[in-house]
């Protein structure tokens, strides 16, 4: 499970997050603020653009909204905005977008964009795609938009997990402990998965053991870049479960 | 990883966006810190580690052997309530050494349930930290070890009173989840509690007057609840209420365990040395019988007495002492102890203290809201004892003194008080009754599992059975009341369940037919259009708007009207709806409702053909009315009005109503639903687009919206193939079992399969486009397949063999797509396109007969379908050679399709051309050139009709017209090479080579097709010219193109006599006449060899006579030929032949002048041959 390498790395995530760098930064301008704006963005523009759209902004509305948000987000002097909801990434996100969005429908301007900033690309192509798949029903736009942003933070985590597993070989076993993840005696079938591996069920039972171990971990990991207070993670953490009740 | 749609986990649905099919809300539930669980119940966080607190219940009992034979059994069942001091007395039992509590190794596996830990050993059992599988919150689980050694009674009596708590849910009493049995094993799950108890609370001083009343009011309260369900607790002591992490207060232990303590002398000493100071005196004094509410009033005035002043009314040096004390002792005011308690408050707390039940607060309740007023400064009830009648009391009390020394011995000692009073009724007695309180109890027992497995009518039963028996029994009368109770509770239950599934049944019911008719109200869309947009594609893909079919106006109108009635709503609009429904339910149904209206005023406003339209127009606007009435304005409600307002003929109105629809803005997603439907209806494809979208941003899982913009995408022009695609595996997502879904989007596929294929066709590289449509059209046929498994209705199976057919149509799979066709006209002879698709495929694989004969049957059941005619046509012109007898037929057909097709309709000239071709090539010029002229009426710049007119003037010999018509033609439609070789043989004709070489040279600029064809014909042109040498280099040309071109070697032949290169020029001849010979080959060697006669008669004079025997055989053999051109014309044309041609020909004069020749020619030549014929 390639301890050794991804535990050295987590430290070094976790001693400075993204949001915190941000947050700290005196000069808008300063390259790491911004680059780490830009990894955050490119992380979780969806869950702002479902938001949109179950606000009733068409497609093609809520892309122009999302990406020409981003762009100013980039190009402006974002810092000075901040104080007032440094914390979360997340709120800051929203309130910004909410803020944004109300500002072009006074100005109804053109959006700028590019001038030699450091973008963030977008798969935006995509985006239609997977908004099709939301169950929206009974949620509140915000409350879709914490949703959707717990499930992206989800995605992100086990492609990570998928990746260092199929990167130390393990791709297999990773596709078959899935449930393990969950916890749950019941679901997962370690002799019958040990079986399909020609390895042992104690094997199996190990390996899903670290398994979840090293899932917690980049949850943690993954959750502590947006915020601004790495104490907070599992505030934030029970924050998107409740997110995700039904 | 799950293919399930459930999580395995939790056991909820997963939702569709779930990354890897993983429950999100178990995923981060693992991520959870593990020592942090949300409660179902309050949603606290509540944190849970070894040292958490279990229900102290459990947790100092000890085990229960009775081994002792009946008459213990017959004592303790004879008893109503349990005999407390009976099972405190039993001393048999040391109880287990805490060193055997087992560690995690043997953890014992329990359905349901995930067990973490082992959190301690309670007399009765085990106790684990667990999980409960479905709902993954944390519960303390109680093992009872060892069941078979307790008395069965005092098992089926815990297992009454712990269902009774487990029911109970009230916040502030700790939650009993489940009772039940694993493998033999009874065990309890409840929950559990972190917090620290009010003993701990008070260790450190008493509180706050105000907060001591308001603790005590809620914890009176919880007691009650406890109290309403027939419980008396018992044991109340500040170690017995704990707080939650968040400080919610919790009563815990109901004495219930001591049910089942049979105890050993060292525990219930131990108990009771522990716990005295909270006994009432009717307790201390062991009377059992007088327990009541009222015990645990005295118990709560103590606890409020102890928070007062920070330590019990009543403790003495030994345990004796405080039994003593609480016996015949006052308790000392706590405003001695706390000057800050108020008289109120201590009167409510001395009132709870009484030592006669009677005197204290008749129940938790009244004490709970005197504590209320005593808050809210109101004035209290409880009053002062006046001091006479305490004193009254204190005497009362003493001679009670010897009677408790006794009951004292008997708590500790044992049964014996209680066996030996039991030893007074005659054993019969006591057996029966013991028996019926065994029975009962193991009955209720039953009927209780019975009831929460749901299986209500052995509930039913049992419970009537166990009111019977028990009615009037004695010692039974508790038993009795509470299987009455609980009869009278399933009785009710029962009709709940009853009213409520009906209930849930009707709404599905609605919304099976509500969907019912949304289906048949838009399957003309998907029957009509979608199914057979492009059928015909092969000849051409007019799409036709039919009007929905007879069978499903009334299908559509039964359909809508069920559903409507379903909940009342055919009689009365605003019939009320079932409250058991959820709102989200209740708001279903009314939207449904209008809409049902509105889909009904459709079908009712489409008349059937023994309706007065009037009438019906009338009806759908009553119905239109009432769906006003149940429905705010919606602008699709007054355009329906209008639809059926100008079917009353009343355009003013309708136009009124128009208006009205425009100014009116739609206001939420089901109006721009209607707007839709409207526009659908009207086969307005792109404005349904418009409005279906609109509606499905406002509520994306609308899935009518998402079906109807499907299927608009598939009908617009050009098809929106991929969108409908998306859309419909949007749809399949919500509703996967809907077979017509499949064939939807099979037909989606198929038809970005037709587009890839057509772009495959013309473009460069055209493999990975055509690996691609393929890959579509294999996604059609899946679709198709599984449309199949799914049990399609009769008239979609229709649908789905003709969609299959199109598909290997235009797959090329002829075969394949014949069988589909077959199975379509199978399962519906009357549907003409079955049979038209059949004849389609059929003329593919050259079957022409049956291609005719299902035409015939197409036109039989639709007559005026231009199509049809017109592809009966083609099946019968396709055949090579054309039998003369389909000749006919074909042009008649032919004809009719030109009159049924639409006025100014490019295909009806298309027609007239096409029979204007036919005729040309029968020979019958004249009718032929009046086709071509009806044909260039209707389109002037169809080129097959020019051409066939310039053909027909060119072989009825007006040829100045030809080229006229040519002209004309060639204005109109420039560059058709035809034209320029049709111009320049009425130019050869008019006698204008010059002309002519000029068409042909133009022709040739344009790289025809038949280059050496042109090339031939300029040959000649040059040779009437006498430019042989050009001439020459043309007919080299046609040689070099096609070596085996008769025309080449006869024209060069021609040009090289001219040249005087007569053996050249015959032995060109020779290979012109090497295979099959036609008449005009014939004529040209004729001519050739005549030339070359001439030729050697001009020689005779220098070469003498083998000059003239060449022009004597030359002549003969070109006298030969020319018989034998004459004897391969038709005998029909042979006279026009040789009046038109060979008399006419300057070439042939010098040969037809000899009057031999004309003799050699007679044998084989008609009678009609004569030498005077030529001029």
């Amino acid at each position: 499970m390639a301890e050794p390498k991804s535990g050295g790395e987590g430290n070094a995530r976790f001693a400075s997050t993204n949001w915190r760098i941000i947050t700290t930064a005196q000069d808008a301008d300063l390259p790491e603020a911004r680059q780490a704006l830009a990894h955050l963005c490119t992380a979780y523009w969806y869950p702002l653009y479902a938001y949109l759209r179950r606000k009733g902004h068409s497609a093609d509305s809520a892309q122009d909204f999302t990406q020409g948000f981003f762009a100013s987000l980039l190009e402006h002097d974002f810092l000075k905005d901040i104080s007032a909801e440094k914390g979360k990434f997340r709120t800051f996100l929203l309130a910004s977008l909410q803020h944004y969005v109300a500002n072009q429908r006074v100005h109804d301007q053109a959006l700028k964009r590019g001038g030699g900033r450091v973008h963030s690309s977008i798969d935006m192509p995509d985006a239609e795609s997977r908004y099709a798949v939301e169950p929206s029903h009974t949620l509140t736009a915000e409350r879709f938009f914490e949703r959707r942003w717990a499930l992206t933070l989800l995605e992100r985590v086990l492609e990570r997990l998928g990746n260092e597993m199929k990167a130390a070989g393990k791709g297999a076993l990773f596709d078959h402990l899935g449930q393990a993840l969950l916890g749950g005696g019941e679901a997962a079938p370690y002799a019958w998965i040990g079986k399909e591996l020609a390895m042992t069920e104690g094997a199996v039972k190990v390996a899903a053991h670290r398994l979840r171990a090293r899932y917690r971990d980049l949850i943690r990991e993954e959750v502590v870049q947006t915020l601004d207070d790495p104490n907070a993670v599992e505030e934030e953490i029970l924050a998107l479960f409740a997110a995700l009740r039904r | 990883m799950s293919r399930s749609g459930t999580c395995p986990i939790c056991g909820l649905p997963l939702p569709k966006d779930a990354p890897r099919s993983l429950c999100p809300e178990c995923l981060i539930q693992a991520a959870l810190p593990h020592d942090s669980v949300v409660t179902e119940e309050d949603g606290d966080a509540a944190a849970e580690g070894p040292q958490a607190k279990v229900d102290p219940t459990l947790s100092h009992i000890s085990n229960v052997k009775d081994t002792d034979g009946s008459s213990a059994w017959a004592a303790d069942l004879a008893a109503p309530a349990a005999p407390q001091a009976t099972s405190w007395g039993a001393d048999r039992h040391h109880p287990r050494p805490a060193s055997e509590t087992p560690g995690a190794a043997s953890l014992p596996t329990i359905e349901g349930y995930e067990i973490l830990e082992a959190l301690g050993e309670g007399g009765m059992g085990i106790v684990y930290r667990a999980i409960q599988n479905g709902t993954r919150r944390p519960v303390a689980l109680k093992m009872i070890q060892h069941a078979k050694n307790h008395g069965l009674e005092q098992l089926a009596r815990f297992r009454i009173e712990a269902e009774a708590i487990a029911r109970l849910q009230h916040p502030n009493v700790v939650q009993i989840h489940e009772v039940r049995e694993a493998g033999g094993q009874p065990f309890i799950s409840l929950e559990l509690l972190e917090g620290p108890s009010l003993a701990e609370r008070l260790k450190p001083g008493p509180l706050p007057a105000r907060d001591a009343a308001e603790l005590l009011a809620i914890l009176a309260r919880a007691v009650h609840a406890v109290h309403e369900v027939g419980i008396v607790h018992r044991d109340l002591k500040p170690a017995n209420v704990l707080f939650t992490k968040t400080g919610v207060l919790k009563v815990t232990d109901f004495g219930l365990a001591k049910r089942l303590d049979t105890t050993d002398g060292e525990t219930v000493t131990g108990q009771i040395m522990g716990t005295p100071s909270y006994m009432a005196p009717e307790q201390a004094r062991g009377e059992t019988e007088r327990i009541s509410p009222a015990t645990d009033v005295f118990a709560l005035g103590v606890i409020l007495y102890e928070m007062l002043t920070g330590h019990p009314p009543f403790k003495g040096t030994s345990n004796l002492e405080t039994l003593r004390q609480i016996n015949s002792d006052d308790p000392v005011p706590p405003s001695r102890q706390q000057r800050s308690v108020s008289r109120d408050l201590e009167t409510i707390c001395l009132k709870c203290l009484e030592k006669e039940p009677k005197d204290r607060y008749a129940g938790a309740k009244d004490l709970a809201d005197d504590l209320d007023r005593y808050l809210a400064g109101a004035p209290v009830r409880a009053r002062r004892t006046p001091v006479p009648v305490v004193a009254l009391k204190w005497v009362r009390r003493h001679p009670a003194q010897a009677a408790l020394a006794a009951t004292l011995l008997a708590m500790i000692v044992g049964g014996a008080i209680w066996a030996e009073q039991a030893s007074a009724r005659t054993r019969l007695d006591q057996q029966n009754a013991a028996k019926l309180r065994l029975d009962t109890i193991d009955g209720l027992d039953q009927a209780r599992r019975y009831r929460m497995n749901s299986a209500w009518n052995d509930a039913l039963q049992a419970y009537t059975r166990l009111e019977a028996n028990t009615r009037g029994a004695r010692h039974a009368d508790d038993l009795h009341r509470r299987a009455a109770d609980e009869l009278a509770e399933v009785q009710r239950l029962i009709k709940e369940n009853a009213d409520r599934s009906r209930e849930a049944e009707l709404f599905q019911s609605f919304q099976q037919l509500r969907n019912d008719a949304l289906f048949l109200d838009g399957s003309s869309a998907f029957l009509a259009d979608t199914v057979f947009g492009d059928t015909d594609a092969s000849d051409d893909g007019a799409r036709r708007a039919a009007p929905p079919a007879q069978d499903t106006i009334e299908r559509t109108r039964k359909t809508a009207r069920a559903a409507l009635a379903v909940f009342g709503r055919d009689r009365d609009v605003r019939a009320p709806l079932p409250r058991s429904l959820s709102e989200a339910q209740r708001a279903e149904i009314e939207t449904g409702c209008s809409l049902m209206l509105l889909v009904l005023s459709e079908a009712i406003v489409n008349p059937l053909p023994n309706e007065d339209p009037k009438k019906q127009a009338e009806d759908a606007l009553r119905l239109l009315d009432q769906a006003a009435q149940s429905r705010a304005q919606t602008p699709a409600l007054h355009l329906r009005r209008a639809a059926c307002l100008d079917r009353l003929g009343d355009p003013g109105a309708a136009a009124r109503e128009r208006a009205e629809a425009a100014r009116l803005a739609p206001s939420d997603e089901f109006d721009h639903f209607l707007l839709g439907l409207d526009a659908y209806r009207r086969r307005e494809w792109g404005l349904a687009r418009a409005r279906f979208d609109t509606a499905l941003n406002l509520r994306p899982d609308s899935f009518w919206s998402c079906c109807l913009l499907a299927v608009s995408e598939l009908n617009s022009k050009p098809p929106r193939a991929a969108e409908a695609k998306t859309h419909l595996t949007a749809c399949l997502s919500q509703h996967g079992n809907l077979p017509w879904l499949y064939l939807l989007r099979g037909t989606a596929y198929r038809a970005l399969g037709s587009a890839l294929s057509t772009a495959a066709r013309t473009t460069r590289s055209p493999d990975s486009l055509a690996a691609e449509a393929e890959a579509r059209f294999n996604d059609a046929e899946t679709d198709f397949r599984k449309a199949q498994e799914l049990d399609l209705e009769h008239s979609l199976q229709y649908v789905l063999a003709m969609n299959r057919g199109v598909l290997r149509f235009q797959r090329g799979d002829w075969n394949a797509a014949t069988a589909d066709f077959e199975e379509a006209v199978a399962l519906d002879p009357k549907q003409s396109h079955a049979h038209a698709s059949l004849a389609q495929s059929l003329r593919k694989l050259g079957r022409y007969e049956e291609a005719i004969t299902e035409l015939d049957q197409a036109i039989a059941l639709e007559p005026e379908n231009a199509d049809f005619h017109r592809g009966r046509a083609s099946a019968r012109l396709d055949r090579d050679p054309l039998p003369p007898d389909q000749v006919e037929p074909a042009l008649r057909d032919l004809e009719t399709a030109a009159r049924l097709a639409p006025s100014g309709a490019r295909c009806a000239a298309d027609d007239q051309a096409r029979a204007g071709h036919l005729l040309l090539r029968l020979g019958r010029y004249r009718e032929a050139l009046e086709a071509a002229e009806n044909a260039l009426g209707l389109a002037s710049n169809s080129s097959t009709a020019h051409l066939v007119r310039v053909s027909a003037l060119l072989e009825l010999e007006r040829f100045d017209e030809a080229i006229r018509a040519s002209d004309a033609a060639l204005a109109a439609a420039p560059g058709v090479t035809d034209l320029y070789r049709l111009r320049g043989l009425a130019r050869v004709a008019r006698g204008d080579a010059p002309g002519a070489i000029d068409d042909y040279t133009e022709a040739l600029s344009l790289a025809p097709r038949d280059r050496a064809v042109v090339l031939g014909k300029r040959g000649w042109a040059y040779l009437l010219t006498h430019s042989y040498e050009l001439a020459l280099r043309d007919f080299e040309a046609v040689i070099l193109l096609d070596s085996s071109s008769s025309e080449g070697y006869a024209g060069r032949a021609a040009a090289l006599i001219r040249l005087g290169r007569t053996r050249d020029a015959l032995s060109d001849v020779d290979t012109s006449l090497r295979t099959e010979p036609t008449a005009r080959m014939y004529y040209l060697a004729a001519q050739t060899f005549t030339q070359a006669s001439l030729r050697a008669a001009e020689d005779v004079a220098r070469h003498g006579r083998p000059a003239s025997r060449d022009s004597l055989a030359y002549e003969a053999r070109a006298s030969d030929l020319l018989r034998l051109a004459l004897e391969r014309t038709p005998s029909s044309q042979r006279s026009t032949f040789w009046s038109n041609v060979v008399a006419r020909d300057p070439g042939l004069a010098a040969l037809l002048r000899n009057p031999k020749v004309i003799e050699r020619l007679k044998p084989s030549g008609s009678p009609n041959f004569r030498a005077g014929d030529h001029p």
